[in-house]
């Protein structure tokens, strides 16, 4: 077998081993917490919670769920008067505005601007695992599911 | 033979970069970002979790 291949493969193999021997070191409870406690995500944090009860009758109705994503969309707002449905639109804009920089706040925080995507669905995942039994969530399909019980 | 060493050290290259890309996911330390999200979910959410008090709102009398 020519050496260059023949290197080429060992050279490959090694480096699988390193990246999944890293992977578990990561993984394992020794991990380091995720900093939440900069100045900018607590402010990100306080503005969420004092909109939730905005949004909660919304999230009641079904007029918006949820995203896998860790966003917030519509799902059906045909009952809905203009005027509502206007100002219910900038507040889903802002909404989705915070959550988009919260999650970049967190990984550029933590000295990792390239979690950005994996702390979105992660927060995305665990949104929707709290999510009260009877709203809904748009899987990665885009499918709508209400959420039922267990 | 030196095409050869070009072209496995252009594959190693390539190698090196692929992992780059895919160390991210890799090392994303998952369990303490769970563990971050559902702390901060919590308080975000602290209204919602809250029990509807009942008659919350109603004039005493």
């Amino acid at each position: 077998m020519n050496v260059g291949l023949k290197f080429l493969r060992m050279w490959v193999c090694s480096a699988l081993v390193v990246c999944l021997i890293g992977a578990r070191i990561a993984d394992a409870q020794g991990a380091p917490e995720i900093n939440i406690n900069s100045p900018a995500i607590v402010s990100l944090i306080k503005s969420m919670a004092n909109r939730v009860m905005q949004l909660k009758p919304h999230l009641e109705a079904g007029v918006i769920g949820l995203t896998h994503d860790g966003l917030v969309a519509f799902r059906d707002s045909t009952n809905i008067e203009v005027k509502a449905l206007l100002a219910l639109d900038a507040l889903v804009g802002e909404e989705n505005k915070d959550r988009a920089t919260l999650y970049r706040e967190i990984a550029r925080a933590n000295s990792h601007p390239e979690w950005e995507s994996d702390l979105r669905t992660t927060f995305g995942r665990r949104w929707i695992n709290r999510l009260p039994v009877g709203w809904f969530y748009r899987d990665e399909k885009g499918q709508w599911i209400k959420k039922a019980e267990l | 033979m030196k095409a050869g060493n070009t072209f496995v050290a252009s594959i190693a290259l390539a190698c090196v970069l692929a992992m780059a890309g895919c160390a991210s996911t890799l090392f994303f330390p998952l369990k303490s970002a769970e563990k971050a999200a559902d702390k901060v979910i919590h308080e975000i959410w602290t209204d919602i979790d809250k029990p509807a008090v009942a008659g919350a709102g109603a004039k005493k009398g």
